[in-house]
């Protein structure tokens, strides 16, 4: 089993200069960060060793970092290892390189960065709207510090999501936006060619219920227990 | 494929209807199920504690010339039975009723006044009587001394500062 | 967290997985117009239920984590209830497969339906029995370990076709694991406090902690604030990358199998509402109302 300190180990020799600081606050956790350059080719390595991307969180660090921080959390399954690999990004010039073009499986948490903190993601494949609502107005991002959490812009509908379009002869059968036999309103776009499926394009997240806005800005921590209960009833 | 067929209805047949005959017949949950919200307004000192950790923060406490009211707005109640777990009188309980279909929400709500003491320097009112009676009451014993020694009890926490500092410069002196 | 506080949060999280289990079966079943499955599965869920509703005071949000531990306690008076339930859902779901293990047109709808192979699920990072169906051995409870579940593992259960028999199958067999798992806990319950003493949380620290949902991995992150409140919450449920993987699944499939396909990764669920088609040769619109729907199911 891989080691938490052979990790990074391997981590520094592969690429050197990479690291900036490292911390293992609890075993089998680490947090790397590093400098933005190498972000795209730090975590395509750790895919190919055999980590999966579990989840991407942006934070506003305003407070006591002065900057937005973007933490890529991969789990190496067999070694029990939690790595998160962690950037720090400028307001003043938000953007870094996308890793969806060689992780497909970060492709939607790329996009709600994006949508929820400002992050450009620099060849990012696919970089739509996700999770904001189709009236949200441009440039306005809920999950920094500086939004108020029960303010509702003024609504913005040219902003709605453009959804794909198949090419001829295959034809589009949705199904949604409020979709039989699922809870949540969401909208798959179908492409069918006769009974085939060719392809679908999804646009999901109408429930989306701002819950990680309100338990930054106004929940303590036993009340956050209950808020997460609560996100799914079944 | 037939003797899928025959497994599954035997089954069925087996176990026929299962449904309750509620409503026609009432549907008494288990013992200790979190229902609506009951406050014995007898017990309740108003410390607060509950409005704290209400997680849909629906208990809005106001401090109004002299009296503070707490308002229950049970629309939003979730039933978690946390205000019923931090009340330090027990004065919170969740009962077992659970029909609380209405069509005017504010029918749930419930308001508890109480009167709060003033200040005895800034006449500021800052807690309520009930707060202070239990002080009185059972501090004495705790801290061992006279009970009319605690006159300090009827002080606001910015006078008492001020006395406090006061007392101390004088002993220094 | 004091041991018996991991030991009740097991016992609770397998009992939530036994009951979500059991009701994706139901839906399953409703959704390919096979509504006896749908019938029989949620009256054997029933009794979990009303169980849990002893136990924790609510028959679905138990309310039962607090920071440090667990508000009430399994009592010991309570146990035999607790096993008699579960035993008797053991014995009316090995019934019930039984019955239906043989039933072809299952097996016509749901083999070779929605395949997703393991390179692609290596690439889209699914989780849960999702995955676990196209023979990706992950799960929360072994490689990352929380709870008693160093204690009380589960058997890691995989099937390699990634179709939604497949997947079928790995849930009906974890709801087995998890009744053992439920008898195992109870057996091994150590006693003691059910609560540790939290004090002030030290600002500026992030934890990051993985719990195996019924629907797979879910993964809770925080960084604590100044003010003994959370700066930043970060909550993955884990429909949220089984949902990216969904437009592999349906490539190459029939439209009538769309529901079912969805169906498989166990995003949440009500029930059916009407859905349109748009004819782009003709330029009809034409509405499938639920029954609709259902026949042509059922007809394939």
């Amino acid at each position: 089993m891989l080691s938490e300190h052979e990790l990074i180990n391997q981590l520094s020799e592969i690429f050197p200069g990479a690291i900036v600081t490292t911390q293992i606050p609890a075993p089998k956790t680490i947090y790397i960060t590093i400098n933005n350059s190498f972000i795209s080719s730090v975590c395509h390595h750790l895919s190919k060793q055999g980590a999966r991307f579990v989840i991407s969180v942006a934070t506003d660090r305003i407070k006591d970092t002065g900057k937005l921080e973007l933490s890529h959390i991969f789990s190496l399954d067999d070694d029990c290892l939690t790595v998160t690999v962690k950037t720090q990004v400028d307001f003043s010039n938000p953007s870094i390189d996308s890793i969806s073009a060689v992780l497909p499986a970060a492709n939607w948490a790329e996009r709600e960065c994006h949508d929820m903190m400002g992050i450009e993601f620099i060849g990012h494949p696919d970089p739509r709207r996700l999770t904001l609502a189709d009236d949200w107005p441009k440039d306005v991002y809920p999950l920094r510090k500086d939004f108020p959490y029960n303010y509702k812009p003024p609504p913005a509908p040219e902003n709605a999501v453009k959804l794909n379009t198949p090419q001829p002869p295959a034809s589009v059968f949705p199904v949604g936006p409020f979709y039989p036999v699922l809870e949540e309103p969401a909208y798959f776009r179908v492409f069918v060619d006769g009974e085939d499926i060719i392809g679908c394009d999804y646009r999901g997240f109408y429930n989306h219920r701002g819950i990680e806005k309100l338990a930054d800005s106004a929940l303590t921590y036993n009340q956050v227990v209950f808020l997460a209960e609560r996100i799914c009833g079944i | 494929m037939l003797i899928s067929k025959l497994k599954e209805a035997l089954i069925c047949f087996k176990n026929l209807r299962v449904t309750l005959p509620y409503p026609t017949q009432p549907a008494n949950p288990a013992e200790g199920f979190r229902g609506r919200l009951e406050i014995d307004l007898n017990k309740c000192i108003g410390c607060g504690a509950c409005a704290n950790a209400c997680p849909p923060r629906l208990i809005i406490v106001t401090n109004l010339d002299s009296r503070r009211t707490f308002d229950f707005i049970l629309g939003k109640c979730t039933y978690c039975a946390r205000c019923a777990d931090v009340c330090p009188e027990h004065a919170i309980t969740m009962s077992q009723e659970f029909e609380l279909a209405t069509a005017d929400k504010s029918d749930l709500n419930i308001s508890v006044e109480l009167n709060m003491v003033k200040c005895q320097e800034c006449g500021t009112a800052f807690t309520t009587k009930r707060i202070v009676d239990k002080l009185v009451a059972i501090l004495p014993e705790k801290i061992e001394i006279e009970p009319t020694a605690i006159d300090w009890l009827t002080l606001c926490p910015d006078c008492r500062r001020i006395k406090e500092v006061h007392r101390l410069t004088e002993v220094e002196k | 967290m004091p041991p018996r506080a991991k030991y009740i949060r097991t016992t609770l999280l397998e009992l939530e997985r036994i009951h979500s289990h059991l009701l994706w079966l139901g839906i399953a079943g409703h959704i390919i117009g096979f509504e006896t499955v749908l019938m029989q599965a949620w009256r054997i869920r029933e009794p979990v239920m009303w169980l849990c509703e002893q136990i924790t005071g609510n028959r679905k949000t138990y309310g039962m984590n607090l920071i440090g531990g667990v508000r009430r306690d399994i009592t010991t008076g309570q146990y035999p209830k607790i096993i008699e339930v579960v035993s008797k859902i053991e014995a009316q779901l090995k019934e019930l497969i039984n019955a239906i293990a043989g039933d072809t047109t299952l097996h016509m709808r749901l083999k070779n339906v929605g395949v997703l192979s393991p390179s692609a699920a290596k690439e889209l990072c699914p989780v849960g029995p999702t995955v676990r169906g196209s023979g990706i051995a992950i799960d929360s409870r072994i490689n990352h370990p929380y709870a008693s579940y160093l204690e009380t593992p589960p058997k890691l259960i995989t099937k390699p076709d990634g179709d939604v028999w497949a997947r079928t199958l790995v849930r009906l067999e974890e709801t087995f694991e998890s009744i053992r798992i439920v008898k195992l806990a109870l057996e091994q319950m150590p006693s003691g406090e059910i609560m540790a003493d939290v004090k002030e949380i030290t600002p500026w620290q992030e934890g990051i902690s993985y719990v195996e949902a019924p629907r797979g991995e879910a993964i809770h992150y925080v960084l604590t604030g100044p003010d003994n409140r959370p700066y930043r919450w970060r909550v993955r449920a884990p429909s949220y990358p089984n949902l990216q993987a969904v437009p592999t699944m349906l490539k190459g499939n029939f439209i009538a199998d769309a529901p079912i396909i969805i169906g498989s990764i166990d995003p949440c669920f009500s029930c059916t509402e009407r859905l349109e088609v748009v004819d782009t040769k003709t330029k009809k619109i034409r509405v499938y109302s639920q029954d609709e729907l259902r026949e042509m199911s059922r007809k394939r």
